[in-house]
Formats: structure tokens, sequence, C-alpha cells
């Protein structure tokens, strides 16, 4: 069956949603990074997708860029989790609040 | 053979000019250990200056656009560009004597220039290509920037969540911009304009895609109800970086709203207008509202940055000529008041050497008369006094306002102007209690110097903005017209 | 030309600027004595000018000059405008000449005084503020520096602030002040929306595009300003008050430069007001009542400084009603010859108030003449130049002004020629009271016991107290010489071409007429006032309780007005106040703690404020509602 457009459209809005639902559900920060990655990735879905439906290479190349700095994006939050652990600091989204207000 | 595209070397100077200098001092950080803080400012300060020098030299040129249509350089991007750099500038100032600037000097300013250099690419953006890329550039160079005190639990706090809620943020963006794409076929904002205007602005997926990308820059500039992390992030990172962050993303942000919805989706104003209206006074009033109730300093004036967002959001709805003008002299505006009043803090922070909270500075004015009159200038600027170019920062944007038919939206400005009076006075008459001198005044620190010369640097430019507004005002009414909505 | 009008402006700033941040490392004179200086500059600075005005060709003497646009929007343009005319180089010299030799005065005056330097930074904020108004081109120019006065005037009154009836009166004049401010201000939006400018020249030349109601109302409004500027009825309750100030301010502000601003208001205005000839007939019926009222106060008052100041309010009345009568040049000459002889006496009462350590109740005073002669001869002179005695200044002005009413010959012409002369009798009784007062008859108990050894010690006065008098009572004297009927007529050539519309000027046989009138009704006064005073006598007394008894007490309450004030708006506002206060923020709202709105507006805040747990992801969960929302949004209007 050919899969059309909208088929891959409705899967990365799934994507979205379950990355979504993970940064929101889940505490640890490597999964919100995790989580972060998928939502990622459901974008650069949609581009493709649409890269195909209106034809030329644009889209494409956007999901290209769009790897890259998330590549760029999960350095500097694993960086950010060495330097926590370093600091000695639970790794619990929850617990990490002292600034509120 | 591949050609290469054909590239303005001298129209993106600016831009060039922060990068090199960011790959410089990068380069030299391992060799420059001890050093880092003199050589790191300097060059800091060359790089900065030098972009400046090249965006001002740029200004009389006609507007091109570069690097295959993906760069658009106009007045716009050479007043963004100066004003980037006058912040940059003064930031320099503000943090040199800094501790953490002696170990890290040369990359902290690394990253200071690498944010420079996405910003201003932000305001030289013509695709959305471009601007995610530069967005992401300044957004992930300021996320280690704000975690960048590494001995501060609140800093690396206040690193993630600014990392992982301004990623939503820019998913969100991106994907619009798919939507966008998907329905006009381009990435590029004047094909998006082209392809709206001839197909009209009914297709579902172009509505969803304004939307989505209006949220995602919503969150970056920290409007209402996308502001969680301003408070948390302005509170957590180094004073001297949430002043920064307080004038220049607001710059950036705002430029790439402007870019974006009067550029390439002016067609689709019946969709992002009204939305816009709601964020803005909700923004306005609940974002000064909740400032009352704090008693960090960080964080209330945090909260009076998101409420003065809210208000610049009118000068968008408000649009045209006029509005657009406003948009930019605020912006220009507010950048000095915003970073010296961090600067005091910043000052404050060190006589006190602990957090600057309503009780620290009980009776602190009268150790430091002239930071404490200069933060009764910057206060009182927030609030829009004559006098200061706050006011005239206000009014040319309530003026674009009640031309522009949008009155109520003036007064509800006002109202919020109102409100906030009452945790500005408080901060003033906090200072200048009497009934709590406290402590010793502390000698003066290496660094002192500096951060003095910035804060004076400020209260120069608020109150010579305020009383000769005129050059300002032209500059930005020329930088206006290159919005397409502004001609 | 206009560099110097510039020069003049910012000097007094200069010194605000340099007293504000090294006043404390100068030594207690150095203030007194920087600020002299300055002010002696900017008098240096303002006679040239006037040189160079009066050089120029008689109609070219209007120069204007805008130093930058602050504010424009649509047809709304403020800017920093200068405009230098015959009228403002008077002005010119008079503050910074009076306020110079005042300034002077002060060094003597205020030794002593903790607080000195803070002291002659608010009398230079004063000139500044002074300065503005004057040389402004445009009506918000003018407001602000309406507005600068009545600040340093607030907090010159309440200089002492330890003093609670100073912190009150300081209190009353800057309400009513404000009030004026209000009036003042609604006014210019009038103007502005009647003739879309606000500057002079645009209002002068399209003013007689305005209805006779449109020229009225706004001048109506304009006079509202000018009547708590100057203390005329009904805003002119603050003035009495205002003498709990340093006497020195009392001879500055209340004497010679602020007060006078609501002349100048007038006369600046006149193209505009010419168009509103009711209002101008209101101003002079004004300003007679006024003058009979303050001088009829003035004749029971007991405390010699609250004499000089009902005596300033009907002064002021005086040029209300040369303005009025559209004699503007008179109005604007007896501002110039009241400045030095009231000046004159305000420091002549304050040598006296020094040497006996502080007394200003007359009760207490009494046969200085021979301790101290050289204040009473000054006070001579200032007292006939206040009564109008030819020839000395104040009588060629004040019949000027009179002769103007004669001249007129109409209803309102009339009532203030004989207005003005019953005026002029009450002047010479209460001016002369005064001085028989405190220079003649015994000396009091009190005077015997403090005066003498001061003033052995440090005779009448530091040179520095002493000249600046002798200079203005040269002043007092002479001055009158400028305008000498069919003679010289100085003043009114000069002031001639400020109005386009022509001012109105008796001949040359009406005002020695009124010269003659004028000076006999005041040597009665004098008589009157010498039988009366001049020996130790019980008939005031005896009047005072048997047949003026219901005067005497309607005089001593200040007719009244004080009590007025209080009954209608005092009252209702404390009764408003408490009533909220008690029962409808504590009743009605008893259920929030404290206080109302400000407990209503934190709790918003505070539950805006309580989803900022510091947890990521539950702001996280706040995105995603805020993104959904605004789909389901969108949804809901329809795609």
């Amino acid at each position: 069956m050919s899969v059309g457009i909208p088929m891959f459209l409705a899967v990365s809005a799934i994507l979205f949603t379950i990355g979504l639902i993970g940064v929101l559900l889940r505490r640890s920060p490597l999964t919100i990074l995790l989580s972060l990655e998928i939502m990622l990735n459901s974008v650069n879905l949609t581009l493709v997708a649409f890269s195909r439906q209106v034809g030329g290479s644009d889209g494409q190349v956007f999901a290209l860029v769009v790897m890259g700095i998330a590549a760029a994006e999960v350095v500097v939050g694993l960086g950010l989790v060495v330097a926590m652990t370093r600091r000695s600091m639970v790794l619990d989204t929850d617990e990490l609040r002292t600034l509120n207000g | 053979m591949i050609k290469a595209p054909d590239v303005n070397w001298l129209a993106i100077a600016p831009m060039m000019t922060l990068m090199i200098g960011a790959f410089v001092l990068l380069l030299l950080a391992s060799f420059i250990r001890g050093r880092d803080r003199g050589l790191g400012t300097v060059v800091g300060l060359v790089a900065l200056l030098a972009s400046a020098g090249f965006a001002i030299n740029l200004w009389s040129e006609p507007a091109t656009t570069t690097m295959a249509g993906a760069l658009q350089i106009d007045q716009l991007t050479q007043v963004v560009t100066v004003l980037i750099a006058g912040c940059g500038i003064l930031t320099l100032f503000v943090s040199f004597g800094w501790n953490r600037m002696r170990e890290n000097g040369a990359e902290f300013v690394a990253l200071l220039l690498l944010i420079a250099a996405g910003m201003d690419l932000i305001a030289a953006s013509n695709s959305f290509v471009t601007l995610f890329v530069a967005l992401e550039l300044f957004s992930l160079s300021l996320y280690v920037l704000c975690a960048f005190d590494g001995k501060s639990k609140a800093s690396l706090e206040s690193g993630f969540k600014y990392l992982v809620l301004g990623t939503i943020g820019s998913m969100v963006l991106v994907y619009g911009a798919a939507f966008l794409y998907g329905a006009t076929g381009s990435f590029g904002f004047e094909a998006i304009n082209t392809a709206l205007s001839k197909a009209g602005s009914g297709d579902a997926l172009v509505i969803l895609g304004t939307v989505l990308v209006l949220i995602g820059l919503a969150f970056k500039i920290g409007v209402m109800p996308f502001h969680m992390w301003v408070a948390d992030v302005y509170e957590g990172a180094p004073t001297s970086v949430t002043g920064f962050m307080s004038a220049a993303t607001k710059i950036a942000a705002f430029v790439a709203l402007a870019r974006v919805l009067l550029d390439a989706l002016p067609a689709m104003r019946d969709t992002w207008a009204p939305a816009l209206v709601i964020i803005a006074v909700v923004t306005m009033i609940l974002g000064n509202i909740s400032a009352l109730v704090q008693t960090n300093l960080k964080r209330m004036l945090a909260y009076a940055s998101v409420g003065a967002a809210g208000f610049g959001l009118i000068a968008i709805i408000v649009g045209g000529a006029a509005g657009t003008r406003g948009l930019i002299f605020y912006l220009a505006a507010y950048a000095p008041m915003a970073i010296g009043a961090f600067a005091v803090i910043s000052l404050h922070e060190r006589d006190h050497k602990g957090i600057a909270t309503l009780d620290s500075i009980r009776g602190w004015g009268f150790q430091r008369p002239v930071a404490a009159v200069s933060m009764i200038v910057f206060l009182l600027g927030f609030a829009g006094f004559p006098l200061t170019v706050g006011f005239i920062g206000k009014f040319v944007v309530l003026g674009s306002a009640v031309e522009g038919n949008y009155t109520w939206l003036g007064v509800v400005a006002v109202v919020a102007s109102v409100i906030s009076l009452g945790y500005l006075l408080r901060i003033i008459l906090a200072m200048f209690d009497r009934g709590a001198k406290s402590g010793v005044m502390m000698a003066a620190a290496p660094g002192m110097g500096s951060l003095n010369l910035a804060i004076v640097l400020c209260l120069a430019l608020v109150l010579v903005g305020g009383i000769l507004p005129g050059l300002g005002l032209d500059w930005a009414a020329d930088a206006a017209k290159s919005l397409a909505a502004g001609r | 030309m206009t560099e110097l009008v510039w020069i003049t402006l910012a000097l007094p700033l200069v010194g605000v600027a340099l007293l504000a941040i090294f006043g404390n490392k100068l030594p207690a004179r150095g203030a007194g004595l920087l600020a002299s200086l300055i002010m002696l500059a900017a008098f240096g600075a303002a006679t040239v000018a006037l040189i160079l005005l009066a050089s120029k060709p008689e109609d070219q003497r209007q120069v204007t000059e805008t130093a930058w646009t602050w504010l424009s929007a649509g047809d709304f343009r403020v800017g920093f405008d200068i405009w230098f005319d015959q009228l403002t180089a008077l002005m010119l010299m008079v503050v910074t000449g009076v306020g110079f030799l005042i300034h002077v005065f002060s060094i003597g005056y205020m030794k002593g005084d903790s607080q000195e330097r803070r002291f002659f930074a608010y009398m230079n904020m004063f000139v500044f503020s002074m300065l503005v108004l004057v040389v402004s081109g445009n009506l918000v120019q003018l407001l602000i520096g309406w507005g600068l006065v009545g600040l340093s005037s607030y907090l010159l009154i309440g200089f002492w602030h330890h003093k609670t009836s100073a912190v009150k009166a300081a209190k009353k004049a800057f309400i009513m002040n404000a009030i004026g401010d209000v009036g003042l201000a609604v006014g210019i939006f009038l103007i502005f929306v009647d003739l879309g400018t606000v500057s002079y020249s645009g209002v002068f030349a399209s003013a007689n595009t305005l209805s006779e109601t449109q020229a009225s109302i706004a001048c109506l409004l304009l006079l509202v300003g000018a009547l708590a500027k100057s203390a005329q009825i009904p805003l002119h309750t603050w003035l009495p008050d205002a003498m709990e100030g340093p006497t020195p301010v009392s001879a500055l502000i209340h004497a010679a430069t602020m007060v006078t601003a609501g002349v100048y208001l007038i006369a600046r205005m006149n193209p505009l007001f010419f168009y509103a000839p009711k209002v101008l007939d209101l101003i002079v019926i004004i300003g007679v009542v006024g003058l009979l009222m303050a001088g009829a106060i003035a004749i029971v008052q007991t405390d010699i400084k609250r004499i000089i100041a009902f005596s300033t309010m009907s002064q002021i009345a005086y040029m209300f009603v040369g303005v009025g009568l559209s004699a503007y040049w008179a109005g604007i000459f007896h501002l110039f010859t009241h400045a030095f002889f009231k000046a004159l006496l305000f420091m002549g009462a304050g040598l006296v108030i020094h040497a006996l350590n502080g007394e200003q109740d007359t009760r207490n005073m009494g046969g200085l003449r021979k301790l101290m002669p050289k204040t009473y001869f000054c006070f001579i002179i200032g007292g006939l130049a206040l009564t109008g005695i030819f020839p000395f200044s104040g009588g060629f002005s004040k019949d000027a002004i009179l002769g103007a009413g004669l001249h007129v010959d109409s209803t309102i012409g009339w009532i203030a020629y004989v207005g003005g002369l019953l005026g002029a009798l009450m002047t010479g009784i209460y001016t002369f009271r005064l001085i028989f007062l405190v220079f003649h008859r015994r000396m009091s108990p009190y005077a015997e016991k403090v005066a003498p050894p001061l003033i052995k010690h440090h005779g009448e006065g530091p040179s520095s107290m002493l000249w600046p008098v002798y200079i203005l009572a040269l002043g007092a004297a002479f001055l009158g010489l400028l305008q000498i009927p069919g003679v010289t007529h100085v003043m009114s050539s000069w002031l001639e071409p400020i109005s386009p519309y022509g001012m109105v000027e008796a001949t040359a046989g009406q005002e020695w007429l009124t010269t003659l009138i004028g000076s006999v009704v005041g040597v009665i006064g004098i008589i009157i006032a010498a039988h009366l005073y001049l020996r130790e006598n019980d008939a005031p007394e005896r009047i005072r309780l048997g047949r003026g008894r219901l005067i005497a007490h309607a005089l001593e309450r200040r007719c009244y007005w004080d009590n007025l004030y209080e009954w209608m708006f005092e009252r209702p506002t404390q009764w408003a106040a408490s009533f909220l206060n008690r029962d409808v923020d504590a009743t009605a709202f008893r259920w929030l703690p404290t206080d109302g709105v400000g407990t209503i507006t934190a709790f918003f805040g505070r539950s805006v404020v309580v989803m900022q747990n510091g947890i990521v992801r539950s702001y996280a969960l706040v995105f995603a509602v805020g993104i959904a929302g605004f789909l389901l949004y969108l949804l809901v209007r329809g795609t």
C-alpha cells in the first residue's frame, strides 16, 4: 500500500506528542533529553515528508541541519548533566527546584 | 564543478568578526590560563566594536541578500548589530571583576561573542532555516552561559531548565515552519509571503503553521503563558548574564518575531494578531502582578521583564511604520535600563556577599549613593517616567497604538505601568530606608571600577536618550522600513 | 545672544549639581559663596543679553530658538524652546539680580544652620526652575518650569523639616499649587485641542481663530494656575503659612519671583487673553477684592512676616488689576519695583528677627529705632515705596496701574481706580503700623533683654546681610525714575511690543493726577497709623474689642477662608477616608487580612506565582497546555 504523506504527518505528530509526554512525565534529566530528541526527530520526519510532497530538497536539507543542531544540543545537555553530577546534585528534576516562586 | 554560492563578505563582516573572535579565544583559551580575564575582555571588546563599526559602515548601503538568499542585510540588521554590540560591551564591563572570569574568562567572552553573532544573524535572516540556525546558535551558547558558574547549583539548574524548555520552544517553531513549508513550498520569508498573498490564508496547514511559529517565538521572548522559564533562569544565572539576557535576547527574539510575522506572514494577520492581543494583555497585567509578590530582586526584575515583553508585543500588533519604529526604539531604550539595573544588583551582591533581596538592600543606598541613584533612574525608566529613555520608548509605542486604533491596549499598558510602580518604588524606598543602615562599605575590589563604569554608561544612555531622543528615533524609523510592514 | 540665555539658564543647574555632588566636601561658607557666585555670573549673563537685545531695532526684539525637539507625535511637537523678548529679558534680570542679592543675604542669615549646603542647593534649583519657566517658548515647557518651581517652593518652605508647622505649611502650599497646576495643564490641553500647537508663536498667530467661549474657557483655566501660583483669591491661603520657611526664602520666592509667575503668565499670554475680555474683567475684580481683603487682614496681624506676606498678596493683586486692565506694562513694572521693595522689607525683617534671636511677634518688639538705625532707614524707604509715596518707586508703578484704570473709563476701570486708592490707604496704615510697632514706642521686655547684647556683639548684622539690603533700598528708592509720566517712559516703551494688540497707558496728565491723589491717600494712611500706633495707645485695643469687634474677628481669622476650606475639603476627605478605612475596608473585606486592594492584587500575584514550583516538567506542562489552548482557539474560530 502506498503510504501517503498524511500518514507520515500523523506518525510525526504522534511522535511529537510522545516526546512531549516524555518531558512531562519523566524525572531523570537523561530521559528528558531523550524525549527532547524524540520530539526533534518527529519534526525531522515532518520536514522530510513535506519535502517529498512539495518537491525539491529544501525540507530534507533542513532536516539535516536540524539533526546537526540536535547533536549540538545533546552535547550541551549532557555536559550540563555531567556538571550537575560533579556538583553532587540529585539527578531528579523534581528535586531540582531551588529556583521557584 | 559545484558552483560556490555568492557570498557578499562585506555584508556579513559584522557576524564574521564576532565568530572569528570567538574561535580565536577558544583556541587561545588553554594557552592563556590565568590571564584570561584581561586578554579575553580585550579581544571581546575589539570584536564587538569591530562588528559595530562594520555595521555603521554598512548603514548607507542598500539592502542586499546574500548567501543565495538566506540572509538579508538591511538597516534593521545594522541597528540590531550595533545594539547587541552595545549590550555586549556593557556586559563585558559588568562581568570584568567577576571571579569566574579569572578562571574561564576566555570561554565566557567566546560564548558571548557567539551569542552576539547568533543574534545578528537572526536580524539578518531571510528564511526559516537561517532563523532556526541563528536562534539555536545563540540559544545553545546562552544555555551554557547561564550555567557558567559551575560552582553554583542554582546556575546549573537554571541552565538546564533553560535548555529543556528552550528546546521545546525551538521544536515547536520548526514544526510550525515545516507546516508552512508544506503549504507554500519554501522556507524563505519572501517566498512564503508571495505564496500566501496569492493563495489566501484559509488553509489549515498554514494556520497551524502560523500558530506554532508564533508559540515557538513566544517561548523565546518569554511572554505568558510561555514565560515559566524566565523567572528561574534569570534568578539562577550569573547576574551579568541575566542583564545581557534581559536586554539582548529580548531584542533578538522580538526581531525574530517581527521578521517572521511582518516579512513572511503579514497575510496571516487575522490569525496572529488576535492571539498576540490576548497574550499581550495577559502578560502585561499578570507579569507585573507577579513581580509584586517577589522578594528576590533578580526575580522581581525578571517578572518586570516579562511585563515589558508584553508591552513590546503591542508594537508588533500595531505594525505599520509607526509600530515597527516604536518596537525598535523601545527595545533599544529597554537595553541600558535593564543592563544597568542588573549591574547595580551585581554590585550589591558583591557588597553583600549574598543574594540580593528587598531586605538586603535596606539602607544600602546610603553606602553607594551613585549606584543607588542610578538604580532609581533605571527603575523609573521601567515605569516610564519622563526624562528617561523609557518614557520615550513607551510614548512612541503607545502613540502608535493610538494611531492604529488600538487605544484600549494602550490603556491596559498604562494600568500595567501603574501596577509596576508598586514594586519599583518599593525597591527605591528600601534602598534609602534610614532605619536600617547595614554594615560597612566593602573596600573597592578589583573590577569594581569597570562595574561602576558600566552603571554610569547605562545611566548616561538612559538620560541622554530621554532628553534628546531625536536621533535614535530617526534611526529606528529607518530600520523599521526594512521590515515589509514598515514600508 | 541666545547662548547667553543658555548660560544664564545653565548656571544655576550647574550650581545644584555641584552642590549636590560635592556639597559635603565644601566648607559651610563655601556652599553659600558658590551659589552666590553662580547667581552673580547668571546675572551678568542676563544683563549682557538684555543689552544685546536692546541694541537691536525695536521690531526685532523677539528672539526665538529651538534647542531640540523632545517629543513629536502627529501635530504635537514639544521641544526645548527659548523665547527671548523684552519681557523675558526683564524677568531674567529680576530673578537673577534680586536672587543674587538674596543669596548673599542668606550667607549671613543661614550661618550656623547645619543644613546650609542643602539650602543653597535648593535655592539654586529654584532659580533654575524659575528661569525655565520664564525663558520657555512653549506651554509644555512652561508647565515643566511651573511644576519645578512648585517643588522648589515645597522644599524650601519645609526646609526645617523637624518643625511640624513648617511641614504642614509646605504641604499646603504644594497641594494648592497642584490645584493650580491641574487648571493650567487642562488649559494647555484645551489650547492644543483648539489650536493644534503649544508653542507661543503658534498660539499667538492663531489665537484669532478662537471663538470667545473657547478663548474664555482656556484663559479661565490658565487663570486658575495663575491664581494658585500668585496666591490670589481663592487659592491664596497657602501664602501666609509659607512664612514658616526661612526669611530669605520668603524674600525670594514669596515676594520677588515665584508669586509673580502668575502675573507673568497672563502678561505673556496676552494675545490669548485679548480674545477673552470677560476673563480680563474677572481678573480685575479678583484683584480688587484681593487687594482690599489682604490689606485689611494685614492691619491686624501680629507676626512681622505675616504682615509682609499679606502685603505681598495685596500688591500682587494690584499687578493682577494691571494686567486685567490690559495695561500689561504697568503690571510688570509693579512686579519689577515690588521685587525690590518687598525683598527689602523681608530682608529688613530678617535683620530684626536675627537681632531678636528668632522672635517674630511684633508684640515683643518696639523701640528698635535707636539700636538698629540702618535697618530702620531701610524699612522707611521700603515702607514709603510700598505705600506709593512720590517719588519712590512703588508710587510710580502702582499709580501707573491706577492711571490705567482711570484711562479706561469703564465701570471696571473705575472699580479698579477707587479700589486701588482705598487699598493705598490701607497699605499706608498697615505698613507704617508695622514700622511704628517695631521701631518706635517702648521696647518690649523681651526685646530689652535680648537685643542690646546681640547688637552690641554683632552690630546690626554682618556686612553680607547689610549691603544687599542697601542695594535693594537704592532700587526701591530710585527705580521709579524709569517711568516718570511724561518725562521718561523706559518701561512702557520697552514692554510695548510684547502685546500685539496694544496696551492701555494713561496720559501724562492722568498719571500725575493719580500720583498726586495716590500720594495724598498714602500719607493719610501713614497719619492714621501714626495716630493709632506711634505712641502707646489703647485706641486700637478699644476699637478691636468695641465697635470693630466683628470686623476685627473676621480679619484675624483671615476672613474665614481657612475655615471654609477646612469645611469644604479637609473634613469631608478625612471623613471619607476614615469611612472607607473603618467601614468599607474592614468590614467588606473582613475575610481578607488587613488592607483590601493591596491584598487582592497580591492574591492574584501569588496565585500566578504558585505555578512556579521550580519543577521543570510542570513548566513544560503549562507550555503544553498553552499550546493546546491556542490550537483549540484555532478550532473554535474555525479554519
